[in-house]
């Protein structure tokens, strides 16, 4: 957790996470301008990225504004309120970025994502598999 | 007499035990699709602790995570593979 002790009011800087969904329709090219234009928007702001998973290409759940599949970033960062509202209100705009959400003080991950994690289901056994009936 | 025979005959239940303390988990991401499939049935539905055995500890974590995941799409809110 972040110590709010000495720093002045209005630059508390603060730890987020941020996971970004972008449109994997449109080019490399453009996929990695994307990254990178978020990722600018938290250095310049004054925050200090500390760590950027990219999960890559991956299949959505559902669609999500008729789109199959997403990439996805995550970024995990250090910056004032304003950095992370800013950055929300330009995603809001841009097209390409198909859903976003931070989160505050949220402990970061050791899961380092793995490509076959998504497709591979049938090791997975559902903990209700054994007891058949429900009481 | 054949309800007395079928009193006869006591259900044994396993105890239940939670994934979570067993496996000493602190926290649940809910970017560990893993886990939190385990936790869903093939619809989608999060399974709940009388049948999966998760303390209500682990399982508040897990229904915020879940929820979550499925915000970002990481998990469905409703599966179509069954129908």
């Amino acid at each position: 957790m972040v110590d709010l002790g000495e720093r002045p009011k209005g630059l508390i800087m603060r730890q987020y996470e941020t996971m970004v969904i972008i449109d994997a329709m449109i080019s490399d090219d453009a996929i990695n301008a994307e990254v990178e234009n978020i990722a600018s928007m938290i250095t310049n702001g004054g925050g200090e990225i500390l760590r950027r998973d990219d999960w890559g290409k991956r299949k959505l759940a559902y669609t999500i504004k008729k789109r199959q599949h997403g990439y996805y970033v995550i970024f995990y960062y250090k910056a004032e309120a304003a950095v992370v509202a800013n950055m929300e209100a330009a995603l809001k705009l841009n097209e390409n970025a198909l859903r976003w959400m931070t989160l505050v003080d949220y402990p970061m991950s050791e899961i380092v994502y793995n490509q076959d994690m998504a497709q591979s289901t049938e090791e997975i056994i559902p903990v209700d598999a054994e007891e058949g009936e429900a009481e | 007499m054949a309800f007395e025979d079928k009193k006869q005959a006591p259900r044994i239940r396993r105890k239940k035990t939670c994934w979570f303390t067993e496996n000493n988990v602190k926290f649940i991401d809910y970017k560990d699709e893993k886990t939190l499939r385990r936790f869903i049935s093939e619809r989608g539905k999060i399974i709940p602790r009388r049948i999966s055995g998760t303390s209500a500890k682990y399982q508040r974590m897990l229904n915020e995570a879940i929820k979550r995941a499925r915000q970002m799409a990481i998990l469905p809110f409703v599966s179509d593979s069954v129908r």
